[in-house]
């Protein structure tokens, strides 16, 4: 290939970039590829497979070949703008793709058909992959990770009336027709201008303008009366809602966008591309699509060669080649697969000095760069044409990837030896060549009727209006003969981005893999970076050939999005703390202040693990939180659990529909301890339930499950329980919560000035004010100890947790976090939903059956509890374990056995050094544990082994004596 | 991102919902028990589901939905 | 069966590959087989190879709607480990990477089962203890499982970036050393070419509608080409499993959803084994380069095998999170499979009520791993009539009984 510039370049638009180690000037702005043309770069790229040199085949997205990296990613050279500087190379390949030492695997190509791996590889005894894979990877891959980091990006949200994708002649027609019913409209192409293929023929018409003139002042006008029109956008898919998502990639510094977009109705107007056409080393550099040659020469001013050949099937390609020749591009001979050739066209052809081999397919490319393309006419006759490009037209392949990934079906035209839409298909009609109406009129008229429609299905009243009248391009894109020749010698190419030729296809469809899915996932045909667009008709043309078949019968893969590739950073939303926004309470800050190690507790709540002193660690100040709390008073935030307020006169039926706990019989100012069950008997939830009043109670519940407990409530009264009136609200992030516990609570409380209602008990609530706000005060807690557990609005927190501490600090005071915590709980036995109650678990197995009031007719998970309790055998039960050596904290989720070598029977829940206990203790999950007390087991760990007693689960005051008292 | 036709709402993103499928029944009788907790019909055509508008109306929703197409049904 | 080899491809070579037979016959389905099995996907095929080759039982007939592997065996992303919660899980899948091993030399096919290695994330308190759990239990099966530093994970996939603004950071994380990938397709097609090799029919293109029943007994099944008699009938379907079990009178405690996955542009190789971040995205680099990445299911039944954009951006989101450096990375593809999934998340591999039909269902987003230790263990039942120790826990009345077996403890807040 001698591919040149047909206008020079100005120096004030000449910059130099670098490519695969060579300086070459290019035109600012203009794409990576065609500055490659223009500087005669005929190899750019190297196969995937076989490491074959490669040109340019294609234009804008519809490019296999030529994949560069530059630094900031693997693109396509046909989407790389050229800039100052810009230095680029071949993927692929080392260390360029004109000289590409991993070509000698080319040598094996013999070796390698289609599916050759499944067949080899395996040694002796079949594990012997692992020695190959690795090399097998290092050849594998296309690009390498870009070192820079990604560049930012945004999303946006848009609603529109009418969506019209493509703004070629079709999808501007649309755009125009819904504008004019005073629809809102979008119009998105991928582009860097409106009008298509109108950009590349001047004797197309649109009404009396040129038709690239009227596509651009179309799109202005619409842009200026209202109307959005989104250059280089490209939609990349259509998902459920009728959403479609683009890409927009703006020019100038702007960032990248990702528009998700609604629209009442939407036409696809997304056109067509050409089809290569299958002969020997048709891949070979410089044979290339006959409209990329058209779109370089006609938008990029760049020759493909000094002397082409164009091989077409089809009529409309004629017209293509006398504009290729009118851009001033030198076509020597067209080659007509077909025998009889318009007249029309053929004078139009030898008009411009174009000889015509009528009746003649192409053979083999010769050469490489190609030199020339040999040809064969009906009776065996060959000629060879010399030449410095081969310009293929086999057709034209609709795009009808949007239409599809809906699920539009699809039907297989005679005419087009293509598919296209059938009908209209989740609020988006086909127009245009993508509907298999490509010639200008017959697109215009299809766009406007299409727009119009649209307009209609998006409440408007169609403007009366009649389709603009183009002009030209009347020749039919029908080809009348197949893309594939019966009989392909060498390596003749169908799908050049995953390197898969005729007869690999051939191969597979004899081996069995004779279903369009079978073929491709064996061949891996349209797998490849391009998903197939080039390759999908040929590879489906020789299948039918191949099982005699029709190719309509053949049928398609299915289309999966994305229509072009779409960089991860696009989709992705903003990460680090927005990807899941944390949640804090009103002490948050206080806790953060204080130097707490934060922890992520349940419900996405930030929580504060432990206050290390300096120099103090993990265990030292656990053990310091503790204390105080057992000996002193410790004080926490317990503001996450959730918290519900449920009133009306059914309130109490609702509580006793919903908990496995009686609650109607509770006195107002009482509250108790309550669990909820699945309805399969499981425990869910645990927490503490108390009443206000008659018709009022305040509902806690675990922090974790704060949300699911809300929508169970909504459940019950919406669905199961319609009978029972009450009012419902989350009040969780109304209420912080903070707890004062320990044997100098009570002092505490009073020198903080803070109420205390004298005669509460235990599980008791009341309320009170402070400083003018209401409070309430109850007598629980998780700890074990004298507690009381302040409610009080979220933004008064702060002043009463300061005004606590700094009464507190004569007695001792400390801030307690989850880890003390959790210490607390373990050596009173009490359970934590995650840890004992691990979603297996009914009430009966943890202990609680107290909790439990089965004697009443219906509540959640009753039917399930019954039938739990009716085989009660092999069971998981809660139980306590001593470490045969009280210095050893048993590691949590050691498995339990019974002696060494048995099965599992279970395993520790939770386990640390208690210093109210004196020993380590841990809790148990063991079946029929109970059982089992007093008797030693064995605890498989993750190394080794130990052994424990089985205890009851409970190693602080038995009784509960100080917790009331 | 799939449309909710909420009835109090209007259509509505699917991520303020929660889809409960054919929801969770609430057995009386100890026969059949094991059938109401566990099996779904789960056929693959309309269906009548439970939608919870979470971050809406928080109302309880009855729905018609093909299973086949996600298509809501009137 | 004709071996396949390095040797066998030279020697085709110089013929043009022109020799190669059909890998597995097109035969038309007879009018009766001894077994029929519903669903040529890895299950069904597996099933078949192992019943002919382990049970001598040959006159066996897979059938399928569509083509070899073309549910979800086609569809997943080929992470095989055996790193579950329940011990009984545990082994059954510790006894499938054993079986994933041998797989390429017993079926002369090569698989291209890699053990590349699976790490787990690990970024909240409450799965670092799961993990322990399961840490114990995967060791107690002969299964190696670390867990080890945060550094110790970036070492092993340099891509994890540890040092930005994270919304969590890694605590710790498991290291799995046997779990793998392997080529899904592969898989199907060389069960089908060795069972059919054993006399197996396999059959596609042809849809089971019904299964006919004789009194309590299972007479055959009504195909789109006609009825067609067998004494034993195997559903192997994932998820159609509810609407075939149906036809015979029976409901199952199973739900079908879509899981999507989607796959990068090829990259020369950066990842070297499975990185999993639990609940959130998971990745691996296949042997073409491009990443394969998949996240959880989306929350809505359905059979539709198309995801909804949401849940790609929640996953999305993540992966750039995590690693930030894939962000310039470009998405090629995406699709969706329909999952069937159990109550309590573990699959069914049982007898039924009804007497000659068998499941061998709800195996969720974990089927593929399952295939030749499933396959195996379901050729036993059928033969035996008698469910083998491995998959015991897997029987359908362990509902009836109330004793389900939640794979998915501790976060398991279904109703």
């Amino acid at each position: 290939m001698s591919g040149y510039r047909l206008s020079p370049l100005v120096p004030a638009e000449t910059v130099e970039i670098e490519f695969d180690g060579l300086r070459l000037p290019a035109r600012r702005g203009e794409s990576l590829a065609a500055a490659l043309m223009a500087n005669g770069i005929s190899t750019v790229a190297r196969s995937f497979k076989y490491h074959r040199p490669r040109g340019l085949l294609g234009f804008g997205s519809w490019e296999p070949n030529a994949a560069v990296e530059t630094g900031e990613g693997t693109e396509l050279a046909t989407n790389v703008r050229v800039t100052e500087g810009l230095r680029a190379r071949a993927a692929n390949c080392w260390p360029w793709a004109r000289f590409d030492v991993k070509s000698v695997l080319g040598a094996f190509g013999a070796l390698m058909p289609a599916g050759f791996y499944y067949k080899t590889f395996r040694g002796p005894g079949g594990r012997m992959w692992p020695l190959f894979e690795p090399a097998i990877r290092r050849a594998a891959g296309i690009g390498r990770l870009p070192a820079r980091a990604a560049p930012d990006t945004v999303k946006r949200n848009a609603h529109c009336d009418v969506l019209v994708v493509g703004a070629g002649a079709a999808g501007i027609a649309a755009a125009l027709a819904a504008h004019a019913s005073g629809a809102r409209v979008f119009l998105v192409e991928e582009g860097d201008a409106p009008g298509g293929r109108l950009l590349d023929r001047s004797d197309l018409r649109v009404g009396h303008e040129v038709g690239a003139v009227w596509a651009r002042r179309s799109a202005e006008e619409m842009t200026t009366s209202g109307a959005r029109v989104l250059l280089r956008t490209a939609a990349t898919g259509r998902y459920e809602g009728g959403l479609v998502v683009a890409y927009e990639r703006p020019a100038g510094d702007r960032p990248a966008c990702l528009w998700k977009i609604r629209a009442r109705a939407i036409v696809l107007a997304t056109g067509a591309i050409e089809r290569p056409l299958v002969f020997a080393d048709n891949d070979r550099p410089g044979v290339v699509l006959l409209a990329a040659a058209l779109a370089y020469a006609a938008r990029s001013r760049v020759a493909i060669g000094r002397h082409a050949v164009a091989v077409v099937n089809n009529d409309a390609a004629y017209e293509d080649v006398m504009a290729l020749v009118r851009e001033g591009v030198h076509v020597r001979h067209l080659v007509d697969m077909r025998g009889n050739p318009d007249a029309r066209l053929a004078a139009g052809l030898s008009g411009l000095g174009v000889e015509l081999h009528a009746g003649f397919a192409p053979v083999s490319a010769m050469g490489c760069p190609v030199y020339g393309l040999r040809i064969a006419g009906a009776g065996g006759a060959y000629r060879d044409l010399a030449c410095d490009a081969v310009l293929m037209s086999g057709g034209s392949t609709p795009l009808v990837h949007l239409h599809s990934h809906a699920g539009g079906r699809l039907r297989h035209s005679e005419e087009l030896h293509a598919f296209v839409p059938v009908g209209a298909h989740d609020g988006a009609r086909s127009a245009g060549a993508c509907n298999g109406r490509a010639e200008l009129a017959a697109a215009l008229a299809d766009g406007h009727a299409a727009g119009s429609l649209a307009a209609t299905e998006a409440g408007l009243v169609a403007h009366g209006g009649g389709a603009p009248v183009g002009s030209g391009g009347t020749a039919s894109v029908h080809p009348s003969a197949g893309a594939v020749p019966e009989v392909a010698r060498g390596k003749a190419f169908v799908d050049f981005a995953a390197d898969v030729t005729v007869a690999d296809l051939r191969l597979a469809a004899r081996e069995g893999y004779d279903s369009v899915e079978l073929l491709k996932r064996y061949t891996t045909t349209g797998m490849a970076v391009d998903q197939g667009r080039i390759a999908n008709l040929s590879a489906i043309e020789i299948l039918a050939q191949a099982r005699g078949a029709a190719p309509g019968d053949v049928g398609t893969t299915t289309y999966r999005p994305p229509f072009v590739p779409l960089p991860f950073v696009a989709i992705a939303d903003a990460g680090g703390a927005l990807l899941r926004p944390s949640r804090t309470t009103t002490l948050t800050a206080w806790h953060e202040a204080a130097g707490a190690v934060m922890y992520e507790s349940g419900a996405n709540w930030r929580r504060p693990g432990y206050y290390p002193r300096s120099g103090e660690g993990l265990e030292a100040a656990v053990r310091r939180e503790c204390r105080a709390v057992r000996q002193a008073v410790g004080i926490y935030d317990s503001s996450p659990l959730g918290k519900f307020e449920i009133s009306g006169p059914d309130a109490a039926a609702f509580l006793d529909f919903v908990y496995a706990t009686r609650l109607s019989d509770l006195a107002p100012g009482r509250g108790r301890y309550a669990l909820q069950l699945h309805e399969d008997g499981r425990l869910f939830d645990d927490g503490i339930v108390f009443r206000l009043a008659p018709d009022r109670y305040f509902v806690t519940t675990t922090t974790g499950n704060a949300d699911a407990c809300h929508q169970r409530f909504e459940y019950c009264r919406q669905v199961l329980r319609q009978d029972l009136s009450i009012g419902l609200l989350n009040v969780t992030e109304q209420w912080a919560d903070i707890v004062v516990c320990g044997p100098a609570a009570r002092q505490t409380i009073a020198d903080a000035g803070l109420p205390m209602p004298e005669r509460l008990a235990f599980l008791g609530m009341a309320t009170c004010r402070i400083a003018e706000r209401g409070v309430r005060v109850a007598r629980a807690g998780f700890t074990g100890e004298l507690s009381f557990e302040y409610f009080v609005p979220a933004n008064a927190a702060p002043e009463i947790w300061t005004r606590l501490l700094e009464a507190g600090r004569r007695h001792g005071i400390e801030p307690v976090g989850s880890e003390a915590n959790h210490v607390l709980r373990i050596e009173k036995g009490f359970i934590s939903v995650g840890h004992e109650a691990d979603g297996i678990c009914g009430p009966d197995d943890l202990g609680l059956s107290f909790a439990v009031h089965a004697d009443r007719p219906d509540f959640v998970g009753r039917q399930a509890l019954l039938r739990d309790r009716s085989s009660p055998h092999g069971r998981p039960q809660l139980v306590g374990l001593f470490a045969r050596d009280p210095g050893f904290v048993l590691p949590e989720g050691a498995a339990v056995l019974r002696t060494t070598g048995d099965r599992t029977r279970g395993y520790v829940t939770a386990s640390c050094h208690s210093e109210a206990a004196g020993r380590s203790v841990a809790l148990a999950l063991i079946e029929d544990g109970r059982s089992l007390s007093g008797q030693d087991v064995t605890l498989a760990l993750a190394d080794g082994t130990a052994g424990a007693r089985v205890v009851a689960p409970v190693f602080y005051d038995p009784r509960g004596e100080r917790q009331r008292g | 991102m799939r449309l909710v036709p909420c009835p109090h709402c209007g259509p509505r993103e699917a991520g303020e919902f929660v889809c409960l499928g054919e929801g969770s029944t609430h057995p009386v009788h100890a026969d059949g028990l094991a059938d109401a907790l566990y099996t779904r019909t789960n056929a693959k055509g309309p269906a009548e589901e439970l939608w919870w508008h979470k971050f809406g109306c928080r109302r309880w929703l009855r729905l018609r939905r093909n299973s086949a197409s996600n298509e809501f049904l009137p | 069966m004709r071996g396949y080899s390095i040797w066998a491809l030279a020697r085709n070579a110089l013929s043009g590959h022109s020799g190669w037979p059909r890998a597995w016959r097109s035969p038309a389905p007879r009018s009766s087989y001894d077994v029929v099995i519903v669903g040529a996907g890895g299950h069904g095929l597996a099933t078949a190879y192992y019943l002919a080759r382990r049970h001598g039982i040959r006159d066996v007939l897979v059938l399928d709607k569509g083509w070899v592997g073309g549910g979800n065996t086609g569809r997943n992303t080929v992470t095989i480990r055996a790193n579950y919660l329940r011990e009984e899980s545990i082994r059954f899948h510790a006894e499938g990477l054993r079986m994933w091993r041998e797989m390429s030399g017993e079926l002369g096919f090569n698989v291209m089962f890699s053990e590349r290695g699976q790490l787990d994330l690990i970024q909240t308190w409450a799965k670092l203890r799961d993990v322990k759990r399961r840490q114990v239990l995967l060791r107690l099966a002969g299964v190696p499982f670390d867990i080890v530093s945060p550094a110790a994970a970036k070492a092993l996939v340099p891509i994890l970036d540890l040092e930005g603004p994270k919304r969590l950071p890694v605590l710790a994380a498991t290291w799995h050393p046997t779990a793998g990938v392997a080529r899904h397709d592969a898989v199907a097609w060389g069960y089908a070419r060795a069972a059919d090799a054993l006399g197996v029919d396999i059959v596609q293109g042809c849809e089971v509608l019904s299964i006919r029943r004789d009194r309590g007994q299972v007479a055959g099944v009504e195909t789109a080409r006609g009825f067609i008699a067998a004494r034993k009938v195997a559903l192997a379907v994932s998820a159609h499993a509810g609407d075939l079990a149906r036809t015979a009178g029976l409901r199952l405690p199973v739900e079908t959803v879509p899981l999507q996955a989607f796959v990068s542009e090829p990259l020369k190789p950066m990842l070297d084994c499975v990185v999993n971040c639990p609940g959130q995205v998971y990745l691996s680099q296949s042997d073409k380069g491009e990443l394969v990445i998949g996240g959880g299911a989306d929350g809505v039944p359905s059979y539709v095998q198309r995801g909804d954009f949401a849940t790609v951006e929640r996953v999305v989101s993540s992966l750039v999170e995590l690693f930030p450096v894939l962000g310039r990375v470009r998405m090629l593809r995406q699709w969706a499979g329909a999952i069937d999934l159990c109550h309590d998340t573990s699959p069914i591999v049982s007898k039924t009520p009804v007497d000659g039909l068998y499941l061998d269902v709800g195996w969720g987003s974990g089927g593929f791993k399952a295939i030749p230790a499933g396959g195996a263990a379901f050729a036993d039942l059928i033969a035996n009539d008698m469910p083998a120790a491995a998959v015991a826990a897997f029987s359908l009345d362990r509902f009836a009984t109330g004793r389900p077996l939640y794979e998915t403890a501790g976060a398991s807040n279904r109703d």
